[in-house]
């Protein structure tokens, strides 16, 4: 069967084709015509879906002659239906077999009424890949990821453990480039086989990572888990084996298991920017011993377990997407996510650079061990750690998302048996959160989106309705008598009433009418300044009583009658 | 150095898996063991231990007879998602 090649057919202007044009609805309603107001040639398809588009005449002299004229009088086509429109024309669209497509341009062109024959060239986002420059800073992702508005929360990753699965973490270097997580040397961890010193292993792909998961957790504590320092068995210097893996998360349920002060923070939150390249480094996929597949390979037992733990585990999603993959997939662009990385029991990133084009060499999904990965999307590509001239690959998109969910973690500590702070709730938070990238809905380029932190925030600090009449009836009582005094409240105190919603809170009042936002936390002491205010005393710009003189009613409420 | 292979046991028997007990159960000798990778326990609900073994244990032993051995896995290499 032949190819289809598309093309666009560029036509003299015609009144029925400037009628179709102006009108796609009576277009819509006069496929025949649309058709037959084209030269016909039996090789052609037309999409009637396209219609016809005016390609409007610009005069360029007449332009630079006429001056003042108004630059949109130079793509007015008709005045009316007999004025000049010698120069405008008209393209439609539609598809030829490719063994056709030069008899069908020399017929086409040799008619009068068709000006040009031009290919329809598919055209798609542009592509980050490999070679491509630093897109955008660590600055621009801590904007995109909303950490002013988390850390106003407290969200900063405050008593939570990161682990950096990885080659090693050189804290000093992260000190010295602005970052200054809390360490746990004790709990760092490295293969017997490795050299490297946790907290000071050689500045490298660890410590990208580090780096990248302090932008939205930089309070956080980081435990150095070396994997990828076994450099004694690895045929590159930044390498290790899967046993090594089993090891270091037994290592990591100890951790989580380990004995706590009350009240301590007990939440792991676990960076993994690593994984396999090519399935002939695994065993064939049925073999009873392949990981790529296999839900019972014992690495992707303990990844399960570890997950039951509370641990939240975040995995790259890998570096062999089709459009530039990096050369250890050998070409292999479409096996999807191999193992681990697509656990049911782990979040899955994929990358987009700051400016939201696509990093090509992403890989995209479905996943071998659970088809809905990856799960999300990360920032990656841009300037920030130094260590690289960009933090790139899915390697950076995955601590960056990591940072994120240690910065829940903050305020949403693991807590075993709560449903609302196990792993899966926070990998659900995350996704209904997501802004929606490519096709509608989940897709396997994207996941659920990209991760949006002020999504996040709002989530979890949500703005409640309250009823002021309900829970401060005297505040409505006064405000009926005098809202004058109220309106002056809001301009002495704006910051006090800037979460009233004007629309709700009607005034003039009545009992039942009005209605203010809060924020969970912050509002009761901006209700309490109002209740003051008009309780005879002054409120300080703190929202503070500072004199009042205040009867009180049974029930609670300092109300005044 | 030697070159191990990844196993897996499902050992509910009581007593803490060791490598005494299970070279007796497979007829090896206990130093066919990886002794750094030692038994890490990787699936609870099913007490499932992996541990490594030496090619030339592995070959020696009566693992292939025996129902709650399953292995070697593939000890696939790993590699940080960095761009190259």
């Amino acid at each position: 069967m032949s190819n289809k090649i598309k093309v666009i057919v560029q036509l003299k202007e015609t009144k029925a084709l400037h009628n179709f044009s102006a009108s796609p609805e009576a277009a819509a309603k006069n496929i025949n015509k649309v058709v037959a107001a084209v030269p016909a040639n039996p090789l052609f398809t037309m999409d009637t879906s396209f219609g016809v588009v005016n390609i409007p005449a610009i005069d360029e002299d007449e332009n630079v002659a006429k001056g003042n004229k108004n630059a949109a009088a130079a793509f007015e086509v008709f005045s009316d239906d007999e004025g000049d429109a010698a120069d405008s024309t008209y393209i439609v669209r539609g598809e030829v077999d490719e063994e056709n497509i030069i008899q069908f341009q020399e017929e086409m062109l040799a008619k009068e009424e068709v000006v040009g024959v031009f290919a329809d060239v598919a055209i798609e986002p542009q592509l980050v890949c490999p070679g491509t420059g630093p897109v955008g800073t660590h600055l621009d992702v801590e904007r995109l990821l909303c950490v002013p508005k988390m850390k106003s929360k407290g969200m900063d990753g405050s008593g939570v453990t990161i682990a950096i699965v990885d080659t090693g973490v050189n804290m000093a270097y992260l000190n010295a480039h602005g970052k200054t997580p809390n360490f746990n040397a004790g709990w760092s961890w490295k293969p017997s086989s490795s050299a490297v010193v946790p907290g000071s292993a050689p500045v490298g792909h660890g410590t990208m990572c580090a780096f990248d998961v302090c932008i939205a957790a930089p309070k956080c504590t980081l435990l150095d888990i070396a994997l990828l320092s076994t450099n004694a068995t690895g045929p590159t210097i930044m390498s290790g084996f899967l046993s090594d893996a089993v090891k270091a998360y037994e290592h990591l349920i100890n951790y989580i298991g380990r004995r706590r002060r009350p009240g301590e923070n007990g939440s792991l939150v676990v960076n993994n920017s690593w994984g396999m390249f090519h399935p002939s480094w695994d065993f064939p996929v049925g073999n009873p011993g392949n990981f790529s597949h296999n839900p019972n390979h014992p690495f992707n037992l303990i990844t399960k377990k570890l997950a039951l733990k509370g641990a939240d585990i975040i995995f790259a999603a890998g570096n062999c997407g089709p459009e530039c993959p990096d050369g250890r997939c050998q070409n292999v662009t479409n096996a999807g996510i191999y193992g681990a990385n697509s656990s049911r029991y782990v979040t899955c990133v994929t990358g987009v650079a700051t400016n939201l084009d696509r990093v090509g060499y992403s890989n995209s999904g479905p996943g071998n061990l659970s088809r809905k990965k990856p799960d999300i999307t990360g920032y990656t590509h841009f300037a920030g750690s130094g260590v690289y001239s960009a933090d790139g690959g899915t390697s950076a998109a995955c601590p960056v998302v990591a940072g994120v969910v240690g910065a829940i973690r903050s305020k949403r500590p693991f807590i075993a048996g709560s449903a609302i702070t196990s792993p899966a709730s926070i990998r659900n938070l995350l996704r209904s959160t997501a802004n929606d990238l490519g096709a509608s809905g989940y897709d396997y380029l994207y996941g659920y989106g990209v991760i949006n932190g002020c999504k996040i925030v709002k989530k979890l600090f949500p703005l409640v309705f309250i009823h002021i009449c309900e829970r401060y009836p005297h505040i409505c009582d006064l405000i009926k008598r005098d809202k004058i005094r109220f309106l002056a409240f809001c301009k002495q105190y704006p910051h006090l009433c800037r979460r009233i919603n004007p629309d709700k809170f009607k005034l003039p009042l009545g009992a039942d009418a009005a209605t203010a936002t809060e924020d969970e936390a912050d509002d009761a002491d901006i209700l309490e300044a109002l209740d003051a205010f008009f309780s005879e005393g002054t409120a300080t710009a703190e929202g503070e009583e500072t004199a009042t003189s205040t009867t009180e009613k049974t029930g609670g409420c300092n109300c005044h009658d | 150095m030697k070159n191990y292979l990844l196993m897996t046991i499902k050992w509910d028997r009581g007593k803490p898996i060791n490598a005494d007990l299970l070279a007796q159960k497979l007829n090896v000798d206990a130093a066919d063991f990886d002794e750094d990778f030692g038994f890490v326990s990787v699936d609870d609900e099913d007490n499932i231990y992996s541990y490594r073994i030496t090619e030339e244990g592995f070959n020696k032993s009566n693992i292939a007879d025996k129902k709650d051995f399953e292995g070697p896995y593939s000890d696939t290499r790993i590699e940080p998602f960095g761009l190259e």
